[in-house]
Formats: structure tokens, sequence, C-alpha cells
């Protein structure tokens, strides 16, 4: 009975952990939406049964009978079940389309829309419950379980920047790691192991708890060491690869298979394709390594990578190849991005030599604003972004330090005043109403181009001012539009929220602008500088005619900030300006409070299952406990202890069952409970022994009852056996 | 536990090789818990490896064809259970001087049970020569105190000859005068003879007869009676030699009948005799034969004369020809 209790609870244990984390590690990770109480203790539930289950001679009856359960519900609940389904695929395809927007998947998940998944990850749960229990009671190997649990683990871990929640990976980590510190005795005692895993659970979490504390998920900065591991680890590879010859210079070069992509170490910097801003929430920083640099020239640094010219539906889009030879020559759109083709060489003492060195492949070259010599197979895509065909991993590009007029074509220039002046109507409006209550000064410069500038550098001062830099800004809510909720809602934000609104208001202001990512640094002079990927960073570049792009930093540095932050009195006047700043309209709350009734009915349709099926799950839960307490406890305390304390306790115990049976207790038992009570006698165990066989053979009689109702109140209730 | 060695070996190299790759905090984790599970694994299983101990039981004794088995059983004292512990049971062989050599791998309060080949006789010791206990993971292991040796003497049983000597003579204890005469239990009565001292006169029984009575007291007759054997031959050959031995010292001790064994000692191919008069005797000489190293060129001793001897007779396994 011992072994078997101790079996229970080990396979409990390890079920419980093991669901509920892997779970979690969804949730967390992919945004997945769930009744979280009703996922717990549906784990938890779960994990109970599985572990009955297998402790029974007879689990095959009892897995076909789950069988027939499950496939009953499912056709029962066939709608709830699908739409279950349908969201969970929706949130684990919406997350990888947009990290990895070449991933082949069906289009299924637009079509699921939003519902609730918690259905979905209950069946999940129980898979893993029952293959947990059966490798914790039945196995002898772990490596099943292992199999079925690592690959779901890296399937949340794969995209960087939506990692599951620590606990919950710590968790899944811990159930396995228990398993495996049992597996030598469990594979040839299967009894003994399961009091060891007992034993070892509460050194083991404190373990890991200890390891969570003194590297915490928060604070966690990519060692340099791990960089340089990583490119010890690159190089040998390297020497293993296969070289391969250069398309442009036709020499064999070595393309490693292993280098990742400078692109996709922020979600923002992902692709030069699109970028969807409704995903973007806390950032992390990790702190890798990207590349290295060394410049001629002292002081900041920005080497661009693409730009973005649409924006619609809370998403920065390239410009479709269509549209520019539609509507210009290749030769003049490229003449925009470089500036190599289009200036002549200034004096030596302005020009400086970057020199790039990076671990990492990438298809586009990250080049310093007005370069003039670039590296030979540098190919311009249009006026977005260089492309980089031999993925050359060190470059070297020459750039001056003054931005020069030059001549560009009539016709690109109309083209920018086009294009990058559009924006939705929506966002328009919202922007140039918002634009209107700053009140901006007068502009008194009569020349157009000296004006552009002067409006540019007052909507910049604006976006700088409205929101606080921090990583660790919200996800935009669902259905509102980016840059209004930013300017409007948000009190903080980090760079893309900062380019993307004053780019949006540079454009609802008549001005082209468009959106830029790439690397900020500070370089020092004739020294290597290490860029990570703390320094990715997004801009906003406006279109001066006769000129070109020019560069417009608008976020405010978060060192700034963190100044800013320490002075009180500063940042009441901050939060004041804020404030001001951010008129909510009547209609607008009204919206809002439709839209948050609109999702509470669509969450209660989706919660119909669980308010027949909570109270039952609790009852059960509940039952279970108290009838494993109350017969632990009982027995406890009439088998174990000094005997004349197991006499009194028999004693009390015997007279409940006589009131039970309506039948008094024998003379002679109530004799030898007088002589505990009254006398200093000890009872000896020869003495005791009647009392406890009177104990047994009444319990017997009472569990023999054939009544239902009685059944299980001897047995749940008064958890008699 | 060089499996779970290389396990964990390719189980780190992942986990550093990931935290390379990977830049999220959970590869830095998992390399830190990795590193760290082997000592807390150490930690936690220190005090059972330390108080890990078997204890081995074995009879002392048994027959030829008697299923008997060389038990271990674990006698930890540690509250923990022992994760794996990994012994090697050396069985040495006296009369043939083979070793065998046989691995365990126990968990828990797990024993082992290793059949005793008992198809030949023979003394066979069981020896744990190491004995080691791995923590949880596998990856550490100490040295168990090694119990003591144990050994199992594979007793003959008792076979009559096929062709038994004629061994009528002793089916009954004869007597003879005692030489110079004295006291003794048994006595004889005869008439007198002239010479014979006159306290040895049986005066009640002379007065009753109207002759002479003498009283001569008597002894055992203590014939010298020699039985050899040779310890040579297939093992089967010798099993039966012993058996046979055993049968007709075991008769001849129950008709009080005193006798000396003869056989070359096959090291040192020396003659060795043993008188056996009691029970022990036979008993001490079988446990020195059962431990008697063979080498299996053993000259016979069945050629030997023994001239004084009263009655001889050499002791032939079953299935060898007998020298007529």
């Amino acid at each position: 009975m011992k072994q078997k209790l101790c079996g229970f609870f080990a396979s409990f244990l390890c079920a419980s952990a093991l669901c509920i984390g892997l779970c979690f590690c969804f949730v967390t990770s992919f945004d997945v939406p769930v009744d979280v109480l009703a996922l717990v203790l549906g784990g938890f539930c779960i994990a109970l049964c599985a572990s009955a289950l297998f402790l029974w001679k007879r689990f095959l009856l009892g897995l076909a009978a789950l069988l027939v359960l499950l496939l009953a519900g499912g056709i029962y609940f066939h709608k709830a079940v699908l739409q279950s389904a349908l969201s969970l695929y929706a949130a684990l395809s919406g997350h990888f389309l947009s990290a990895i927007p070449e991933l082949p998947l069906p289009e299924l998940a637009q079509v699921a829309g939003q519902g609730d998944a918690t259905l979905a990850l209950l069946f999940l749960s129980l898979l893993y419950a029952l293959l947990s229990s059966w490798t914790v009671l039945r196995a002898k190997t772990i490596l099943p379980l292992l199999l079925a649990a690592v690959p779901l683990l890296a399937l949340c871990l794969i995209i960087l920047q939506t990692p599951p929640a620590p606990w919950a990976s710590v968790l899944v980590v811990g159930a396995l790691a228990l398993l495996l510190l049992t597996q030598l005795l469990r594979a040839r005692q299967p009894n003994s192991a399961h009091p060891l895993m007992l034993w070892l659970a509460g050194p083991l979490a404190a373990l890991m708890t200890l390891l969570a504390v003194l590297f915490p998920a928060d604070e966690y900065q990519r060692a340099a060491w791990s960089d340089a591991l990583q490119s010890t680890i690159t190089t040998a590879a390297e020497q293993l690869a296969v070289f391969r010859r250069s398309a442009v210079s036709g020499q064999l070069q070595f393309t490693s298979p292993f280098r990742p992509s400078t692109l996709g170490s922020y979600l923002w910097d992902s692709s030069v394709a699109s970028v969807d801003l409704s995903r973007l929430g806390p950032q992390r920083s990790f702190g890798q390594s990207v590349m290295r640099v060394r410049t001629d020239n002292t002081g900041p640094v920005y080497l661009r990578g693409a730009s973005m010219a649409i924006y619609e539906d809370n998403h920065w889009k390239a410009l479709d190849e269509a549209v520019y030879s539609e509507a210009l020559q290749e030769r003049s759109a490229q003449n925009a991005l470089v500036f190599a083709q289009s200036t002549p060489l200034a004096d030596s003492g302005t020009v400086f030599t970057i020199q790039i060195e990076t671990d990492m492949k990438s298809g586009i070259y990250y080049t310093p604003y007005t370069a003039v010599v670039l590296p030979t197979d540098a190919e311009p895509y249009y006026d977005a972004y260089l492309k980089n065909p031999s993925q050359t991993t060190s470059y070297e590009i020459v750039y001056q330090s003054q931005l020069e007029a030059r001549q560009i074509d009539a016709q690109y220039e109309a083209f920018a005043h086009e294009v990058y002046t559009q924006l939705p109507e929506q966002t328009r409006q919202t922007l140039l109403s918002l634009w209107q209550q700053v009140e901006p000064q007068p502009i008194t410069v009569s020349d157009l181009r000296m004006r552009t500038i002067e409006q540019a550098m007052q909507a910049a001062a604006y976006v700088m001012q409205s929101a606080r830099y921090d990583l660790d800004t919200a996800t935009v809510p669902a259905g509102e539009d980016f840059a209004s909720w930013f300017l409007l809602e948000s009190e903080s934000g980090y760079c893309v929220h900062f380019a993307t609104a004053a780019t949006l208001l540079l454009r609802a202001l008549d001005i082209p602008a468009r959106y830029v990512t790439g690397y900020c640094l500070n370089a020092t002079a004739g020294e290597w500088t290490s860029v990570t990927s703390e320094d990715a960073h997004a801009w906003v570049e406006i279109y001066l005619d006769q000129i070109g792009w020019v560069r417009l930093e608008v976020t405010p540095s978060a060192q700034t900030q963190t100044q800013a932050q320490s002075t009180p009195t500063e940042n009441l006047q901050k939060s004041e300006d804020i404030s001001s700043k951010k008129p909510i309209s009547a209609e607008t709350t009204e919206k809002n409070t439709q839209k948050i009734i609109e999702n509470e009915a669509k969450t209660n349709q989706n919660r119909s299952i669980f308010t027949y099926f909570w109270p039952i799950l609790i009852v059960f839960f509940t039952l279970f406990f108290w009838r494993m307490t109350i017969f632990c406890l009982r027995r406890a305390a009439m088998h174990h202890g000094g005997c004349t304390r197991r006499t009194l306790v028999c004693y009390h115990h015997a007279e409940f069952l006589s009131r039970l049976r309506k039948q008094p207790v024998p003379q002679p038992l109530q004799e030898l409970a007088e002589k505990v009570r009254f006398s200093p006698h000890k009872i000896t165990r020869q003495e005791l022994a009647p009392l406890l066989e009177y104990c047994e053979k009444q319990t017997a009689v009472l569990l023999s009852e054939k009544r239902i109702d009685k059944r299980f109140l001897y047995r749940v209730i008064f958890a008699l056996g | 536990m060089v499996k779970n060695r290389l396990f964990y070996g390719a189980f780190l190299l992942v986990a550093v090789l990931f935290h390379s790759f990977y830049t999220g905090w959970f590869s830095l984790y998992l390399l830190l818990f990795s590193v760290a599970l082997p000592p807390f694994s150490l930690l936690l299983s220190f005090s059972a490896m330390r108080r890990a101990a078997y204890h081995p039981s074995l009879p002392t004794r048994c027959f030829c064809g008697q299923k008997v088995s060389y038990r271990l059983t674990a006698a930890h004292c540690a509250r923990m259970p022992v994760s794996l512990c990994w012994l090697r049971l050396t069985v040495i062989d006296a009369l043939s001087g083979q070793q065998t050599t046989h691995r365990f791998l126990l968990s828990g309060t797990q024993s082992a049970a290793f059949q005793v080949d008992t198809h030949h006789v023979g003394m066979q010791r069981f020896c744990l020569t190491r004995a080691r206990v791995y923590d949880a993971l596998g990856l550490f292991s100490c040295r168990i105190a090694l119990p003591p040796e144990r050994c199992i003497f594979v007793e003959p049983k008792p076979q009559s000859p096929k062709q038994c000597p004629n061994l009528s003579q002793f089916q009954y204890r004869s007597y003879h005068p005692k030489p110079g005469g004295g006291f003794s239990e048994l006595h004889d009565l005869r008439e007198y003879r002239p010479g014979d001292p006159p306290r040895d006169i049986h005066w009640k029984l002379s007065v009753k007869t109207d002759q002479l009575i003498v009283r001569e007291a008597q002894e055992p007759q203590n014939r010298r009676i020699v039985l050899s054997f040779d310890f040579s031959g297939s093992r089967a050959q010798i099993d039966s030699t012993l058996a046979q031995l055993l049968w007709l010292s075991a008769w001849l001790l129950q008709r009080q009948v005193s006798h000396q064994i003869d056989w070359v000692e096959p090291d040192s191919l020396l003659p060795q005799t043993r008188h056996i008069s009691v029970q022990t005797d036979l008993q001490t000489l079988l446990r020195e034969l059962l431990q008697t190293h063979l080498t299996g060129d053993t000259p016979t001793i069945a050629s030997r004369s023994y001239a004084h001897a009263d009655w001889r007779y050499h002791v032939h396994p079953e299935g060898q020809e007998v020298p007529r």
C-alpha cells in the first residue's frame, strides 16, 4: 500500500509538472488565448487520473475506456474542440510566419480567428500525462518521454523573441531531471525509485530555484565568452565545410552553413520584406555579438540595413518590385540609394574607411551613410537596400563625413513624394488632429527645403517627448493602429515605436519619410568596436529635394531616459506633458468599452464547456484529497506510536463504526478503553490486537454494503477503505 | 557506467553548443543546470554510497548435484536507496584451479543469487573482487568494503563400488588375547595352562565346573587395512573415486575398523597416508582432498605393494577397467 502511494504521488508530481510546464511554455511563447485557471486545474486532474490509471493492474482496459470517452467527448463537443485546435494553430502559425515569412504554413490560421485553446492544450496535457505516468510506473526507460517532450520545448524556444516563461521551461526541465536522476533505480527496482523521486523533488526544486535566482532571466546578458565560443566553433566548423565558387569573383569562397544571419536577432530586424508591428512586445537584451567594426572616425556610426515603404495593417512592408518598375527606371531608384555613383569623392580629410567583419551571414550589406566606395559585388535593390549576393562577411566601405547636395533624377523625386507620403487615411486623420492639438511653432523660414527640415525637426521633437524609452513595452492591443496607440495611449516605447510614429507623422505632414533598420554604434578611431544585437536600431529617413534621403533620429536614448527618471520634478513635468498630449476622446473610450464587452462575450462563449465541467472537476479533486488525507491520518494514528494512545484512537474509531452499524461496542473492549483512561496500566500489543481486529471486521462489513449511496458515503466521505 | 558517462558527455556538449548558438536565457540556464547536476547527484547520493554494503551467504558444504545458491543480500545502512552497485564475483574451483568471473548490477535493496555449480566435487571459493557503488546519475563511483570470502565443499555422495570387494571378514569384530595379559573390559575363558598366573584363575567358575578356568584378557584385532586411490582421470572419474572411497571408509568406520588411506599427491607427486579411526578423521581428509589441486599427470598408486597390509583395496572409478 505504501509503495503504491509513493508510486502514485511520484507519478502525479512528474505528470503535473510536465503537463503544466509544457502547456504554459506554449501559452507564454505564442500568446495562446487560454483560461489559465482551467488549464492549471485541468492539468492537475489529468495528472491525477493518469497516475491512478497506470497504478491499476488492468491499465490497458482503462486506456481503452479513456480512448472511448475521448472519442465520445470529441464527437459531442466537436465544434469547441475544432475551434480550440484551430485557435492553438492560429497562435503558433502566426508567430512562426511573422518570424519566418518563408515558412510554408497553410493559411488555416486566418480562418481560425480568435478563440480559446484550453481544450486543445488539455488534450496535449493528457497525452503527456499518460506518457509521463507510464514512464514512472510502468516503463523502464525515459527515452520515449524525452523524445516526446524535447521537440515540444524546442518548438517554443525556436523563436528567440518570444521565449516561454522561465518558470514553465524550468518546470519541464525539472520534471525530466527528476526522472533522469532516478532512472538507474527505476529501471531495476521501481518500488524503491518512487520514494527516491519524492525525496529528491525538494532538493532538486531548491537547486533549480537557486540557479534561477542567481542567473535571473530578466537581467540576462550574454557573456563575451559565449560569443567567443560560438566564434571558435564556427571557425572549427569552417574547416569541415565545402568551399563554393563565388558568383562575383569566380574564386572559391567558403560559405558556412553554420553561420546564422545578422537578420533575425530582433523581430523588427527579421526581414527585408516586412515587419509585423502588431507582434512587437517587450524586448529582451541578449548582447550577442553581431559584427566588428573599425573606422577612422570617432563618434556615432549608423550602419543602414534596409528601409520600408508601405505602412498598412500595422505592418511595414517593402515596396513591390512592380511599383518601382512601373514608376521609374531602376537606375534612378538606385541613384537615390547609392551615394557613391552620383557624388564625386570629396577631400581626403573628410573621407573615412570603415571595415566590417561579421561571423554571420547576411543577404544585405550594412553601409554607413554617404558611402562613396562600396564592395565590388554590392547590388542596390532599387532604393531600399544593398544586396550582398555572395554573403561576404568581411568588407570595407569608404564614406564621407558630410552630406553634400547632388543631382537626383526628377522622376525619382516625384516618385518619392508620391509613394513615401502614403499612409492609411484614418491614421493620417488621427495624426493630423494630434499635431493640431500640439500647436507647433510657426515656421518663419521661407526656403522650402529649410521649412521641411524645420517641420521635420518639430515632428521629431514631439515624437521623442511623447513617451519614455523602455524595451519593456507591451504589444499593441488588437484592433488598434500602432502609431496612434503609441502616441495616444502608450507611455513607453523603443526605437520601432518612435521611428514608426515619426515616419507616419511626417508623411501626414506631406514630408516623404521612410522607416529604416540597421545598427547604431559609437566607434573609436582605429579600434575595433564590437557591434552587438543591443545596437540594432530603427530610425527615419526623410527625403529632401536635391539632397536625397537624410537620416533623422527620433528615439530618445535609453541613457537619457534613465537620467531623466532620476529627477522626480522632471518626471512629474514629463508625465504632465505626456498626459496633456494624450487627450482620449469620449468616442474612443466608448469604442474601447464596446470592444471589451465584445471580447468578454466571445470568451464566455468559449468557456461554456467549462461552466459545466468545472464544478465536477473541483468536487472530484476535493473529494479525492479529502479521502486520501483522512485515510492516511487515521491509518497513521492507529498503526504507529505507543500502544496506549493507539488503543484510545482505535476505541474512538470502533465507537464510530458501531454507531454506523447501530451496534454497541463489545463489553471487553469497553473495559479496555476504561483501563486506558482511568488506570496507569500500559496496554500491550496483545491487548490492543482484539480492538484492531474488531475495527477491521466492522470496516469490512460496512464496505461490503451494496447500496451505492452508502458505499459512496463509507468509501469517499468517511474514507473507510 | 560508460554508457551513462557518454550520455552525459553528449548532453553537456549539446548544452554547450546550444548556449553558443542560442542567445536566449534558457540556453545559459540549461548549461548551468547540466554542469550543476552531477555534483548535485553526487552530493545527494554520497551518504547512501558510503553506507552501501552487501552480505554474502553460502552453506559451507553440500552434496554433489544438490541445488545451492550463493546469495548477496543488500545491507545498506542509509535511508536513501542506493542507485546502482556494480559487483564482480570470482569463483575459484580448487580442484581444477579454474576461475570464472560474474558481474552483477544491483539497485536499491535488490539481492543477487548465483547458482553454485555442483556437478563435480571439490571446494569452490566465492570472493567479491571488486564492488563499486554509483551516484544517482551513474557518473561517479566509489568502492564498497568487500565482504569476506566464502567457501563451499561440494562433497561426493557415498557410493558403493560396482564390484564390491570381499568385506565379509569385517562383518563382525574379532579379538585376540592381549599380549602380556593385564586388565581388559573384554575377556575370554579357557582351561588353565601351566604358566598362567594364579590371579587370572576364575575361582568361582572353577569351583562350579570343578576344573581350573582362567580369565584371559582380550583386545580387538587391529589388522592393517589399506584403501588407496588415484587422483587422476576426468572430473567425473575423480567424483566416482571419491564417492566410492567415502563409502568404503564410512563402511569400515561403522564397523569400527581403523584403516589407512593412501594416494599420490598431484602437486608434489609424493605418496600420502592418512589414518582414519573416527568419522572426524574422514571429514578432515575429505576436506583436504577436495582442496587438492589437480595436475593431470599424477602416477597411479595401484601398483604399489603393501606387504605388511592385512587387507588392501585400490579404488577404481566407474568406467575404468579394473586391472586383474
